[in-house]
Protein backbone atom coordinates (compact mmCIF):
# COMPACT_ATOMS: atom_id res chain seq x y z
CA UNK A 1 0.00 0.00 0.00
CA UNK A 2 1.24 3.62 -1.21
CA UNK A 3 1.13 6.16 2.10
CA UNK A 4 2.09 9.66 2.32
CA UNK A 5 3.84 11.04 5.17
CA UNK A 6 1.27 14.20 6.32
CA UNK A 7 4.34 15.28 8.12
CA UNK A 8 6.83 15.64 5.44
CA UNK A 9 4.39 16.03 2.30
CA UNK A 10 4.08 20.13 1.37
CA UNK A 11 1.51 19.94 -0.81
CA UNK A 12 3.85 20.80 -4.68
CA UNK A 13 1.42 18.37 -6.39
CA UNK A 14 4.66 16.82 -8.35
CA UNK A 15 3.30 13.43 -7.29
CA UNK A 16 -0.07 13.91 -8.90
CA UNK A 17 1.65 14.52 -11.86
CA UNK A 18 2.74 10.95 -12.44
CA UNK A 19 -1.00 9.33 -11.33
CA UNK A 20 -2.18 8.01 -14.32
CA UNK A 21 -6.07 7.46 -12.20
CA UNK A 22 -6.25 11.12 -10.33
CA UNK A 23 -5.89 9.64 -7.32
CA UNK A 24 -3.48 12.08 -5.22
CA UNK A 25 -6.10 14.40 -3.89
CA UNK A 26 -6.33 17.86 -1.94
CA UNK A 27 -3.80 20.67 -1.42
CA UNK A 28 -1.78 21.59 1.21
CA UNK A 29 -0.84 18.02 2.21
CA UNK A 30 -2.16 15.31 -0.19
CA UNK A 31 -4.46 12.67 0.25
CA UNK A 32 -5.01 9.50 -1.44
CA UNK A 33 -8.39 8.37 -3.05
CA UNK A 34 -8.25 4.60 -2.25
CA UNK A 35 -11.09 3.95 -4.28
CA UNK A 36 -9.26 5.45 -7.28
CA UNK A 37 -6.08 4.42 -6.45
CA UNK A 38 -4.97 1.17 -8.61
CA UNK A 39 -1.31 0.71 -6.15
CA UNK A 40 0.68 1.02 -9.39
CA UNK A 41 3.29 2.81 -7.34
CA UNK A 42 3.66 5.08 -10.07
CA UNK A 43 4.18 7.99 -7.61
CA UNK A 44 6.87 5.88 -5.47
CA UNK A 45 10.17 8.12 -5.74
CA UNK A 46 8.66 11.24 -7.50
CA UNK A 47 8.20 12.94 -4.08
CA UNK A 48 11.22 16.05 -3.09
CA UNK A 49 10.18 15.71 0.09
CA UNK A 50 10.50 11.73 0.52
CA UNK A 51 6.47 11.41 1.91
CA UNK A 52 5.77 8.77 -0.64
CA UNK A 53 6.77 5.35 0.89
CA UNK A 54 5.09 1.83 -0.01
CA UNK A 55 4.01 0.40 2.55
CA UNK A 56 4.02 -3.90 2.44
CA UNK B 1 30.55 -2.62 -4.79
CA UNK B 2 30.65 -0.95 -8.34
CA UNK B 3 32.86 1.61 -8.79
CA UNK B 4 32.76 4.37 -11.71
CA UNK B 5 35.58 6.98 -11.81
CA UNK B 6 34.98 10.66 -12.84
CA UNK B 7 36.95 14.11 -11.77
CA UNK B 8 33.54 15.86 -10.27
CA UNK B 9 30.30 13.84 -9.10
CA UNK B 10 27.16 16.14 -8.82
CA UNK B 11 24.62 15.46 -6.48
CA UNK B 12 21.20 17.00 -8.11
CA UNK B 13 20.19 18.42 -11.02
CA UNK B 14 18.86 21.35 -9.81
CA UNK B 15 20.12 24.69 -11.82
CA UNK B 16 23.05 24.98 -9.78
CA UNK B 17 24.37 20.80 -10.18
CA UNK B 18 23.26 21.46 -13.81
CA UNK B 19 24.98 24.95 -14.56
CA UNK B 20 28.13 23.44 -12.37
CA UNK B 21 28.43 20.50 -14.65
CA UNK B 22 28.15 22.11 -17.94
CA UNK B 23 30.93 24.31 -17.39
CA UNK B 24 32.85 22.04 -15.91
CA UNK B 25 32.10 19.70 -19.14
CA UNK B 26 33.54 22.60 -21.78
CA UNK B 27 36.50 22.98 -19.45
CA UNK B 28 37.08 19.68 -19.97
CA UNK B 29 36.10 17.56 -16.74
CA UNK B 30 34.81 14.09 -16.67
CA UNK B 31 31.34 14.81 -15.12
CA UNK B 32 28.19 12.58 -13.31
CA UNK B 33 25.08 14.05 -11.99
CA UNK B 34 22.84 12.22 -9.89
CA UNK B 35 19.21 12.92 -9.46
CA UNK B 36 17.02 11.14 -7.33
CA UNK B 37 13.68 12.58 -8.48
CA UNK B 38 12.47 10.71 -12.04
CA UNK B 39 13.36 13.98 -13.81
CA UNK B 40 15.99 16.85 -13.75
CA UNK B 41 15.82 20.59 -13.18
CA UNK B 42 14.47 20.47 -9.49
CA UNK B 43 12.19 23.47 -9.17
CA UNK B 44 12.62 24.62 -12.39
CA UNK B 45 11.17 21.66 -14.41
CA UNK B 46 7.48 21.90 -15.99
CA UNK B 47 5.40 18.39 -15.68
CA UNK B 48 2.30 17.83 -17.47
CA UNK B 49 -1.18 17.42 -15.98
CA UNK B 50 -3.76 16.25 -18.51
CA UNK B 51 -2.38 18.95 -21.32
CA UNK B 52 -1.14 21.63 -18.79
CA UNK B 53 2.43 22.60 -18.46
CA UNK B 54 3.01 23.18 -14.57
CA UNK B 55 6.14 24.44 -13.83
CA UNK B 56 7.85 22.86 -10.28
CA UNK B 57 9.07 26.18 -9.42
CA UNK B 58 10.06 29.11 -11.64
CA UNK B 59 7.74 30.56 -14.29
CA UNK B 60 9.81 33.45 -15.90
CA UNK B 61 13.72 33.00 -16.28
CA UNK B 62 16.31 35.31 -17.56
CA UNK B 63 17.78 36.20 -21.18
CA UNK B 64 20.66 37.52 -19.90
CA UNK B 65 21.44 34.71 -17.46
CA UNK B 66 19.55 31.78 -18.32
CA UNK B 67 20.34 32.37 -22.12
CA UNK B 68 23.19 33.25 -21.99
CA UNK B 69 24.63 30.36 -20.45
CA UNK B 70 23.27 28.37 -22.59
CA UNK B 71 24.80 30.27 -25.76
CA UNK B 72 28.06 29.62 -23.67
CA UNK B 73 27.65 25.86 -23.26
CA UNK B 74 26.12 25.49 -26.51
CA UNK B 75 22.57 24.11 -25.39
CA UNK B 76 19.87 25.24 -27.04
CA UNK B 77 16.54 27.49 -25.85
CA UNK B 78 13.83 29.19 -27.00
CA UNK B 79 12.55 32.23 -24.92
CA UNK B 80 9.66 34.75 -25.75
CA UNK B 81 10.10 38.09 -23.98
CA UNK B 82 6.47 39.59 -23.22
CA UNK B 83 5.73 43.00 -23.85
CA UNK B 84 4.51 44.63 -21.90
CA UNK B 85 6.03 42.51 -19.37
CA UNK B 86 3.71 44.04 -16.24
CA UNK B 87 0.12 45.35 -15.96
CA UNK B 88 -0.62 46.76 -12.46
CA UNK B 89 -3.72 47.64 -11.06
CA UNK B 90 -4.29 50.78 -9.21
CA UNK B 91 -7.23 52.71 -7.54
CA UNK B 92 -9.07 50.20 -9.46
CA UNK B 93 -7.84 50.83 -12.91
CA UNK B 94 -5.61 49.26 -15.08
CA UNK B 95 -1.74 51.08 -15.71
CA UNK B 96 0.76 49.34 -18.16
CA UNK B 97 4.11 49.58 -16.83
CA UNK B 98 6.23 51.27 -20.14
CA UNK B 99 9.57 49.23 -20.98
CA UNK B 100 11.61 52.79 -19.44
CA UNK B 101 12.38 54.32 -16.29
CA UNK B 102 9.21 51.31 -15.12
CA UNK B 103 9.38 51.79 -11.88
CA UNK B 104 9.56 55.44 -11.48
CA UNK B 105 6.17 55.08 -13.94
CA UNK B 106 4.47 52.98 -11.36
CA UNK B 107 5.06 54.43 -8.48
CA UNK B 108 3.98 58.07 -9.76
CA UNK B 109 1.26 56.25 -10.59
CA UNK B 110 1.03 54.56 -7.32
CA UNK B 111 1.36 58.37 -5.42
CA UNK B 112 -1.17 60.93 -4.34
CA UNK B 113 0.62 63.52 -6.08
CA UNK B 114 4.15 64.54 -7.22
CA UNK B 115 5.63 65.73 -4.64
CA UNK B 116 5.35 62.10 -2.99
CA UNK B 117 6.35 60.28 -6.24
CA UNK B 118 9.54 62.23 -5.93
CA UNK B 119 10.07 61.67 -2.25
CA UNK B 120 9.72 57.97 -2.65
CA UNK B 121 11.31 57.75 -6.07
CA UNK B 122 14.56 59.72 -5.10
CA UNK B 123 15.17 58.08 -1.68
CA UNK B 124 14.23 54.85 -4.29
CA UNK B 125 17.39 55.73 -6.83
CA UNK B 126 19.78 56.91 -4.02
CA UNK B 127 19.60 53.13 -2.62
CA UNK B 128 20.20 51.99 -6.14
CA UNK B 129 23.31 54.01 -7.24
CA UNK B 130 24.67 55.75 -3.68
CA UNK B 131 24.62 53.24 -0.93
CA UNK B 132 21.86 50.37 -0.28
CA UNK B 133 20.06 50.89 2.78
CA UNK B 134 20.93 48.75 6.50
CA UNK B 135 19.92 45.28 6.91
CA UNK B 136 18.97 46.12 9.95
CA UNK B 137 15.50 47.62 8.63
CA UNK B 138 12.94 46.13 6.98
CA UNK B 139 12.27 46.95 3.23
CA UNK B 140 8.58 47.95 4.79
CA UNK B 141 10.17 50.46 7.34
CA UNK B 142 12.65 51.66 4.64
CA UNK B 143 9.34 52.86 2.42
CA UNK B 144 7.75 54.27 5.68
CA UNK B 145 10.05 56.86 5.77
CA UNK B 146 9.00 58.80 2.54
CA UNK B 147 5.52 57.47 2.53
CA UNK B 148 2.32 56.42 4.53
CA UNK B 149 0.23 56.02 1.45
CA UNK B 150 -0.90 52.62 1.60
CA UNK B 151 -0.77 52.21 -1.98
CA UNK B 152 3.02 53.13 -2.39
CA UNK B 153 3.55 50.56 0.62
CA UNK B 154 2.08 47.59 -0.95
CA UNK B 155 3.85 48.21 -4.37
CA UNK B 156 6.60 47.22 -2.60
CA UNK B 157 5.20 44.44 -0.71
CA UNK B 158 4.45 43.14 -4.38
CA UNK B 159 8.46 43.58 -5.30
CA UNK B 160 9.23 41.71 -2.54
CA UNK B 161 6.83 38.80 -2.49
CA UNK B 162 8.08 38.48 -6.40
CA UNK B 163 11.33 37.23 -4.76
CA UNK B 164 9.16 35.05 -2.04
CA UNK B 165 9.42 37.39 1.42
CA UNK B 166 6.89 40.16 2.44
CA UNK B 167 8.12 43.27 2.57
CA UNK B 168 7.93 43.72 6.64
CA UNK B 169 10.41 40.44 6.80
CA UNK B 170 13.10 41.69 3.89
CA UNK B 171 15.98 43.80 4.80
CA UNK B 172 15.96 46.67 3.07
CA UNK B 173 19.47 46.36 2.01
CA UNK B 174 19.01 43.04 0.27
CA UNK B 175 16.10 44.17 -1.49
CA UNK B 176 18.12 46.69 -3.05
CA UNK B 177 21.40 44.86 -3.83
CA UNK B 178 18.99 42.00 -5.84
CA UNK B 179 17.14 45.06 -7.54
CA UNK B 180 20.53 46.30 -8.57
CA UNK B 181 21.53 42.48 -9.61
CA UNK B 182 18.42 41.94 -11.10
CA UNK B 183 18.50 45.77 -13.53
CA UNK B 184 19.39 44.72 -16.37
CA UNK B 185 17.12 41.72 -16.71
CA UNK B 186 15.15 40.33 -19.48
CA UNK B 187 12.46 38.11 -18.24
CA UNK B 188 11.17 35.47 -20.95
CA UNK B 189 9.40 32.57 -20.55
CA UNK B 190 10.69 29.01 -22.85
CA UNK B 191 7.91 28.34 -24.61
CA UNK B 192 7.12 24.99 -23.24
CA UNK B 193 7.78 25.99 -19.57
CA UNK B 194 10.63 26.80 -17.62
CA UNK B 195 11.89 22.73 -17.60
CA UNK B 196 12.70 23.60 -20.96
CA UNK B 197 16.09 25.42 -19.70
CA UNK B 198 16.76 22.54 -17.34
CA UNK B 199 16.10 19.82 -20.33
CA UNK B 200 18.79 22.05 -22.31
CA UNK B 201 21.26 22.09 -20.13
CA UNK B 202 21.21 18.41 -19.71
CA UNK B 203 21.31 18.04 -23.03
CA UNK B 204 24.19 19.69 -23.76
CA UNK B 205 25.93 18.28 -21.10
CA UNK B 206 25.27 14.72 -22.48
CA UNK B 207 26.75 15.80 -25.35
CA UNK B 208 30.26 17.41 -23.91
CA UNK B 209 30.21 13.45 -22.97
CA UNK B 210 28.77 13.85 -19.26
CA UNK B 211 25.37 12.03 -18.27
CA UNK B 212 22.88 12.51 -15.43
CA UNK B 213 21.54 9.54 -13.97
CA UNK B 214 17.22 10.01 -12.75
CA UNK B 215 15.71 7.97 -10.06
CA UNK B 216 19.32 7.75 -8.76
CA UNK B 217 19.71 8.88 -5.31
CA UNK B 218 23.05 9.40 -3.09
CA UNK B 219 23.47 7.20 -0.40
CA UNK B 220 26.75 8.56 0.99
CA UNK B 221 29.60 11.29 0.49
CA UNK B 222 32.85 9.57 1.10
CA UNK B 223 35.40 11.70 3.03
CA UNK B 224 38.89 10.46 3.58
CA UNK B 225 41.74 13.01 5.56
CA UNK B 226 39.00 16.05 5.68
CA UNK B 227 38.62 15.54 1.99
CA UNK B 228 35.58 14.56 -0.37
CA UNK B 229 36.47 11.31 -2.16
CA UNK B 230 33.38 10.49 -3.72
CA UNK B 231 29.55 9.55 -3.13
CA UNK B 232 27.88 6.62 -3.15
CA UNK B 233 24.56 5.95 -5.28
CA UNK B 234 21.93 3.88 -5.50
CA UNK B 235 20.99 2.85 -8.53
CA UNK B 236 18.32 -0.33 -10.34
CA UNK B 237 18.64 -1.75 -7.09
CA UNK B 238 22.39 -1.66 -6.31
CA UNK B 239 24.91 0.77 -4.78
CA UNK B 240 27.86 2.19 -7.22
CA UNK B 241 30.75 4.31 -5.73
CA UNK B 242 31.04 7.43 -7.68
CA UNK B 243 35.19 7.80 -6.71
CA UNK B 244 35.56 11.71 -7.95
CA UNK B 245 38.47 14.08 -6.36
CA UNK B 246 35.61 17.04 -6.25
CA UNK B 247 31.78 16.39 -5.09
CA UNK B 248 29.34 19.14 -5.44
CA UNK B 249 26.25 18.92 -3.78
CA UNK B 250 22.59 20.25 -4.89
CA UNK B 251 20.69 19.48 -2.20
CA UNK B 252 19.65 21.38 1.08
CA UNK B 253 22.52 22.19 3.24
CA UNK B 254 20.85 19.63 6.15
CA UNK B 255 20.88 16.41 3.76
CA UNK B 256 24.67 17.06 2.92
CA UNK B 257 25.30 17.23 6.49
CA UNK B 258 23.48 13.54 6.79
CA UNK B 259 25.10 12.24 4.21
CA UNK B 260 28.26 13.26 4.72
CA UNK B 261 28.40 12.41 8.57
CA UNK B 262 28.13 15.52 11.07
CA UNK B 263 31.87 15.14 12.40
CA UNK B 264 32.70 16.42 9.04
CA UNK B 265 31.88 20.12 9.90
CA UNK B 266 32.71 22.44 12.24
CA UNK B 267 29.87 23.10 14.83
CA UNK B 268 29.59 26.79 13.18
CA UNK B 269 28.73 25.62 9.90
CA UNK B 270 26.43 23.15 11.78
CA UNK B 271 24.45 26.09 13.47
CA UNK B 272 24.42 27.70 9.88
CA UNK B 273 23.24 25.13 8.18
CA UNK B 274 20.27 24.75 10.71
CA UNK B 275 19.43 28.08 10.06
CA UNK B 276 18.60 27.79 6.46
CA UNK B 277 14.57 27.79 5.84
CA UNK B 278 12.90 27.87 2.15
CA UNK B 279 10.38 30.73 1.46
CA UNK B 280 6.96 29.17 1.07
CA UNK B 281 4.23 30.43 -1.42
CA UNK B 282 1.14 29.24 -2.93
CA UNK B 283 0.76 28.98 -6.43
CA UNK B 284 -2.92 28.64 -8.00
CA UNK B 285 -3.09 27.06 -11.45
CA UNK B 286 -5.94 28.21 -13.61
CA UNK B 287 -7.46 27.66 -16.46
CA UNK B 288 -10.26 29.66 -18.77
CA UNK B 289 -11.89 28.97 -21.99
CA UNK B 290 -11.00 32.57 -23.27
CA UNK B 291 -8.56 35.10 -21.70
CA UNK B 292 -10.06 36.94 -19.45
CA UNK B 293 -10.74 40.81 -19.52
CA UNK B 294 -8.81 41.77 -17.00
CA UNK B 295 -5.79 40.29 -18.34
CA UNK B 296 -6.02 41.54 -22.07
CA UNK B 297 -2.81 43.04 -22.90
CA UNK B 298 -0.13 41.94 -20.70
CA UNK B 299 0.69 38.24 -19.57
CA UNK B 300 1.66 39.36 -16.08
CA UNK B 301 -1.30 41.18 -14.33
CA UNK B 302 -0.02 43.16 -11.06
CA UNK B 303 -2.49 44.09 -7.77
CA UNK B 304 -1.83 46.64 -5.15
CA UNK B 305 -4.93 45.96 -3.18
CA UNK B 306 -4.50 42.55 -2.12
CA UNK B 307 -4.68 40.31 1.22
CA UNK B 308 -1.96 37.77 -0.32
CA UNK B 309 -2.55 37.07 -3.83
CA UNK B 310 0.18 39.45 -5.48
CA UNK B 311 -0.16 39.44 -9.16
CA UNK B 312 -1.65 36.82 -11.56
CA UNK B 313 0.33 35.20 -15.28
CA UNK B 314 -1.37 34.16 -18.16
CA UNK B 315 1.21 32.07 -20.25
CA UNK B 316 -1.14 31.36 -23.65
CA UNK B 317 -0.57 34.87 -25.36
CA UNK B 318 2.78 34.27 -25.78
CA UNK B 319 3.29 30.51 -25.20
CA UNK B 320 -0.05 28.34 -26.36
CA UNK B 321 1.90 25.53 -25.93
CA UNK B 322 1.53 25.75 -22.25
CA UNK B 323 -1.80 24.39 -22.09
CA UNK B 324 -4.58 22.39 -24.94
CA UNK B 325 -5.40 23.84 -27.89
CA UNK B 326 -7.95 27.26 -27.03
CA UNK B 327 -7.52 26.80 -23.29
CA UNK B 328 -5.83 29.28 -21.22
CA UNK B 329 -3.16 28.60 -18.49
CA UNK B 330 -3.28 30.98 -15.36
CA UNK B 331 -1.04 31.21 -12.74
CA UNK B 332 -1.61 33.49 -9.23
CA UNK B 333 0.81 33.49 -6.67
CA UNK B 334 0.81 34.16 -2.57
CA UNK B 335 3.17 34.61 -0.02
CA UNK B 336 2.09 33.69 3.38
CA UNK B 337 1.26 37.04 6.06
CA UNK B 338 4.75 35.30 7.18
CA UNK B 339 7.69 33.33 5.90
CA UNK B 340 8.07 31.75 9.22
CA UNK B 341 6.22 28.48 10.17
CA UNK B 342 3.90 27.34 10.99
CA UNK B 343 1.60 27.66 7.87
CA UNK B 344 -1.97 27.99 7.99
CA UNK B 345 -1.95 27.05 4.28
CA UNK B 346 -5.91 26.87 4.05
CA UNK B 347 -6.84 30.49 5.65
CA UNK B 348 -3.92 31.48 3.45
CA UNK B 349 -5.70 29.97 0.53
CA UNK B 350 -8.79 31.44 1.45
CA UNK B 351 -7.08 35.02 1.40
CA UNK B 352 -5.53 34.57 -2.07
CA UNK B 353 -9.01 33.26 -3.54
CA UNK B 354 -10.80 36.92 -2.13
CA UNK B 355 -7.98 38.82 -3.59
CA UNK B 356 -8.76 37.43 -7.18
CA UNK B 357 -12.33 38.07 -6.98
CA UNK B 358 -11.46 41.40 -5.66
CA UNK B 359 -9.40 42.52 -8.58
CA UNK B 360 -10.92 40.43 -11.43
CA UNK B 361 -14.60 40.88 -11.78
CA UNK B 362 -14.79 38.18 -14.36
CA UNK B 363 -12.84 36.30 -12.72
CA UNK B 364 -15.11 33.90 -11.10
CA UNK B 365 -17.20 33.16 -14.18
CA UNK B 366 -14.20 32.17 -16.20
CA UNK B 367 -11.66 30.98 -14.66
CA UNK B 368 -11.49 27.02 -12.97
CA UNK B 369 -9.28 25.87 -10.37
CA UNK B 370 -6.66 22.95 -11.88
CA UNK B 371 -4.34 22.87 -8.96
CA UNK B 372 -2.93 24.67 -5.44
CA UNK B 373 1.16 23.90 -5.30
CA UNK B 374 2.56 24.94 -2.49
CA UNK B 375 6.28 25.46 -2.14
CA UNK B 376 8.07 25.53 1.35
CA UNK B 377 10.73 24.07 3.57
CA UNK B 378 13.56 22.29 1.41
CA UNK B 379 10.96 23.16 -1.43
CA UNK B 380 10.67 26.59 -0.69
CA UNK B 381 9.95 29.24 -3.39
CA UNK B 382 13.50 30.28 -2.90
CA UNK B 383 15.97 27.67 -1.04
CA UNK B 384 16.58 30.33 1.90
CA UNK B 385 14.54 32.99 3.33
CA UNK B 386 16.02 36.15 1.27
CA UNK B 387 18.52 38.29 3.68
CA UNK B 388 19.00 35.67 6.56
CA UNK B 389 22.06 34.68 5.20
CA UNK B 390 23.32 32.20 2.98
CA UNK B 391 26.06 29.94 3.24
CA UNK B 392 29.00 29.68 1.07
CA UNK B 393 29.81 27.43 -1.98
CA UNK B 394 32.78 25.89 -0.17
CA UNK B 395 31.76 23.35 2.90
CA UNK B 396 34.38 23.18 5.72
CA UNK B 397 35.14 19.43 3.67
CA UNK B 398 37.71 20.13 1.40
CA UNK B 399 36.74 19.41 -2.16
CA UNK B 400 32.85 19.72 -1.31
CA UNK B 401 30.89 22.07 -2.71
CA UNK B 402 27.20 23.47 -2.45
CA UNK B 403 25.53 24.29 -5.16
CA UNK B 404 22.09 26.23 -5.26
CA UNK B 405 20.49 29.32 -4.53
CA UNK B 406 21.30 28.75 -0.52
CA UNK B 407 24.59 28.98 -1.25
CA UNK B 408 24.57 32.29 -3.46
CA UNK B 409 26.14 35.54 -2.39
CA UNK B 410 23.94 38.40 -1.01
CA UNK B 411 21.69 39.89 -3.58
CA UNK B 412 21.32 36.98 -5.57
CA UNK B 413 17.76 35.24 -5.37
CA UNK B 414 15.60 32.34 -6.83
CA UNK B 415 16.97 30.95 -10.24
CA UNK B 416 19.64 33.99 -10.93
CA UNK B 417 21.46 32.30 -7.43
CA UNK B 418 21.12 28.77 -8.35
CA UNK B 419 22.68 29.74 -11.59
CA UNK B 420 25.15 32.35 -10.13
CA UNK B 421 26.05 29.40 -7.52
CA UNK B 422 26.98 27.02 -10.28
CA UNK B 423 29.24 30.06 -11.80
CA UNK B 424 31.25 30.40 -8.67
CA UNK B 425 31.84 26.48 -8.34
CA UNK B 426 32.91 25.95 -11.67
CA UNK B 427 35.20 28.34 -11.26
CA UNK B 428 36.42 27.87 -7.82
CA UNK B 429 37.08 23.98 -9.01
CA UNK B 430 38.51 25.22 -11.91
CA UNK B 431 41.27 27.34 -10.17
CA UNK B 432 41.66 23.96 -8.02
CA UNK B 433 41.76 20.54 -9.30
CA UNK B 434 42.99 19.56 -12.74
CA UNK B 435 40.87 17.19 -14.77
CA UNK B 436 42.47 13.62 -15.26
Amino acid sequence: MVVVDQEKCIGCQICSAFCPVEALEGYGVIEINRETCTECLACVGTCPMDAITEVK
Amino acid sequence: MKQIKCDVAIIGSGIGGTTAASLLLKKGYSVQVVEKLPFYGGRCQTLDHHGFRLNTGAAMIGDSIHGALCREVGAELELRVPNPVFKFRIRGKDFTAPPKRMWQAIIGAAAKDDAEADRVFSAWMKAITWAEPSYSMSMDDWARQYTSNPLVLKLFHFLTCGIGVNSYELPAGEFFRQITQGATMTWAYPPRGCGQFSDALVGAIKRMGGDVWTRCPAVKINVKNGAATGVVVQKDGEQIEIVAQTVISNMPPHRTVEMTGEECFSPGYLKDVNKILGSPMICFEFMSDKQLPSLEGSSCYCFTEYKRAFMILDFTPLCPEMSPKGKHLLEAACVPGSVYPPYDIKREVALALGDLRQNMPDFDKNAKLIKIRVARGDWGVTGNIPGIGNLSIKTPVYGLYAVGDRSAPEGWWCSLAALKSGRLVAEDVAKRFKPA
